[in-house]
């Protein structure tokens, strides 16, 4: 198929059909901690957005231009979470000293971000689906959104769960794993629309 | 420099890199143990599946074609003459499906495996199972006449679709 | 040794890191479909648990306080890439299986969880019942998750058919079943404690975990998503 299209269905299938919370059941500790209010969610979808963007480009980069010729490919999950860990303390400093603002609001957000599963997972899923440099951005960028519209989605229906009386045991943690349960079962309904529309 | 200077400056990072180094080495060293291994095994598993797929086959050799424009992923000659094994992978429902076609010098299928670990069991798997593989044995040419599952349509639309890849791979090949 | 026994069973019981903590819910959740993966991830998991808290505890004194937790991260991840080679060499049925979430055991809550919590303060034998424990904690419930969700949702148990084929609940394999289950789990959890007459609300232990991976973090907690 060509580029472009290639491009689409990259975008489209990691915000849909194989949504990183929904669909691949990583970053679950944020998605269940974090969506309890909208604010915290904005922030810390943007947040994640912007690092793994950031982060698929630079593993991208060291990969090809370092790992590879030197055969060091089973160095990956080394040298990936450390770039990773590095990337978000930089983007914190530049963050703090130059943008304050963005600071104010992604800021807090920044250091959950290096146990996030899902940064790991996205920068080695581009390696293992033989990305090319934009395809990994693309891919990165995608990620994020995926996860922060699952993330506000949730908040929706948490704001829903507050008014709701479960039984005893299933009320605070439980019922909210239910809820999570119904929730990636909607988006069980995107599968196979990547192919079809751009396949 | 003062001792203070050396605690708070340079220890931490002499500490990080030193341990980045023993974690390194070990890791090389663990690495070049089991590197030929894996390789080894993945060489034995694939040489396997295509034994199974062309039976009567004696050695394998890769034929160097343009796979990505075929839309498959590697195709092996018999030495013996026997026919060709062409490997392609397809998206299923969860996960990659390969399959692996072997076809005999005319084009005709004779053995086929399909690998559909990544999907659903008891529904997808059923694309993989010897009941639907069986209805692709002895086609030659194109694999429309095979229906898809319903119920797991997607897994055994990966199928059929890999075998559509290999046939057509066959085609572009053969003589070669 | 009875300090000893005393710090495995917590880790298996009294501090289960999954129901009680409520830390790595991401490979429990997506591992636990079959068995044979649950078993497979729980082995690894409490592999590098164990290697990572001991190495750790050997070298608390000489690990400067500023930058502990990228030396943590190292050592962990040292461990789960030698998991990784090992698996892939002489195990490769359960390499397969647990597919992403054996890298991802790098930012298993757990591991780092433990490694701050509890190997840092410690000596090298508790540490390493500690990471015994909480790995045996870790693999008892993702092993139950597992047996459960294989039963009803592949109708197998380790590859053996139980249920005839047709009449499984195949959603229960899928994400959804997944959370559900885990929702099922806590829940019963929740109701026996409370029968015991002990009150447990869990939280999602990512707060406290991750509150302890940055100092700064700490003292933003409040403002973290409440």
């Amino acid at each position: 198929m060509s580029a472009g299209a290639k491009i689409l269905m990259i975008l489209f299938s990691m915000i849909f059909t194989e949504n990183y919370v929904l669909v691949k059941f990583v970053a679950i500790c944020p998605f269940l901690g974090v969506s309890q209010n909208f604010k915290s969610c904005i922030g810390m979808s943007g947040a994640v957005i912007f690092v793994m963007t950031l982060a698929s480009a630079a593993t991208y980069a060291i990969y090809h231009s370092l790992m590879v010729p030197f055969g060091l490919e089973y160095l990956s999950t080394i040298i990936f979470i450390l770039v990773i860990a590095a990337l978000v303390q930089f983007v914190e400093i530049v963050l703090k000293k130059y943008i304050k603002p963005l600071y104010n609001a992604l800021g807090i957000y920044l250091p959950l971000i290096t146990t996030n599963c899902a940064v790991l997972a996205v920068t080695l899923l581009n390696i293992s689906n033989e990305y090319n440099f934009l395809q990994s951005c693309v891919d990165g960028f995608a990620a994020g959104v995926g996860f922060g519209l699952a993330l506000v989605l949730f908040c929706g229906v948490r704001k829903t769960l507050e008014r709701a009386k479960p039984p005893k045991a299933f009320e605070g943690l439980p019922i909210t794993l239910v809820a999570a349960a119904l929730t990636s079962m909607t988006f069980m309904g995107f599968t196979g629309m990547a192919e079809k529309l751009f396949g | 420099m003062n001792k203070e200077k050396f605690e708070t400056t340079f220890k931490p990072f002499l500490v990080l890199v030193g341990i980045c180094v023993v974690v390194t080495l070990l890791l090389a060293f663990t690495n070049s143990i089991t590197a030929p291994v894996i390789a080894k095994n993945k060489a034995e598993a694939e040489e396997k599946t295509r034994q199974s797929v062309l039976a009567g086959a004696t050695a394998f050799s890769q034929v160097s074609c343009d796979t990505e424009s075929l839309g498959v992923q590697s195709v092996y000659k018999d030495d013996g003459g026997a026919g060709y094994v062409i490997t392609a992978v397809e998206k299923g429902y969860k996960g990659d499906v390969t399959v692996t076609v072997g076809v005999d010098g005319s084009g005709k299928i004779v053995g086929l495996n399909a690998d559909v670990s990544t999907e659903t069991t008891g529904v997808g798997s059923r694309a993989g199972g010897s009941a639907y593989i069986q209805k692709f044995i002895g086609l030659s040419g194109s694999a429309d006449s095979v229906d898809t599952i319903s119920g797991a349509t997607y897994s055994s639309t990966a199928v059929k679709k890999g075998v559509a890849a290999a046939l057509k791979a066959f085609d572009a090949v053969k003589g070669a | 040794m009875k300090r000893k026994m005393k710090i495995l069973t917590n880790g298996i019981f009294k501090e289960n890191p999954v129901l009680i903590l409520v830390l790595g819910c991401c490979s429990t959740l997506a591992i636990s479909v079959t068995v044979l993966g649950g078993l497979g991830m729980g082995l690894a998991l409490t592999f590098v648990l164990v290697g990572s808290n001991v190495a750790i505890s050997l070298l608390r004194k000489l690990i400067p306080n500023e930058i502990r937790i990228p030396c943590y991260v190292v050592v962990i991840a040292g461990f789960v890439t030698l998991v990784e080679m090992v698996l892939e060499a002489y195990m490769k049925s359960i390499y397969d299986s647990l597919g992403i979430f054996l890298p991802l055991i790098v930012v298993n809550c757990i591991v780092l969880g433990r490694a701050e919590m509890f190997a840092n303060k410690n000596t090298v034998g508790d540490s390493f019942f500690d990471g015994l424990g909480m790995g045996l904690g870790y693999t008892m419930v993702i092993v139950g998750m597992a047996v459960v969700r294989e039963l009803i949702g592949s109708g197998t148990l380790l590859g053996y058919r139980i249920i005839p084929e047709g009449y499984q609940i195949g959603i229960v394999t899928q994400t959804p079943g997944g959370f559900f289950c885990f929702a099922c789990a806590m829940a019963m959890l929740i109701a026996g404690l409370d029968k015991k007459g002990r009150k447990f609300k869990p939280e999602i232990g990512c707060d406290g975990c991750c509150g302890n991976c940055n100092a700064e973090c700490t003292d933003r907690k409040e403002t973290i998503g409440k």
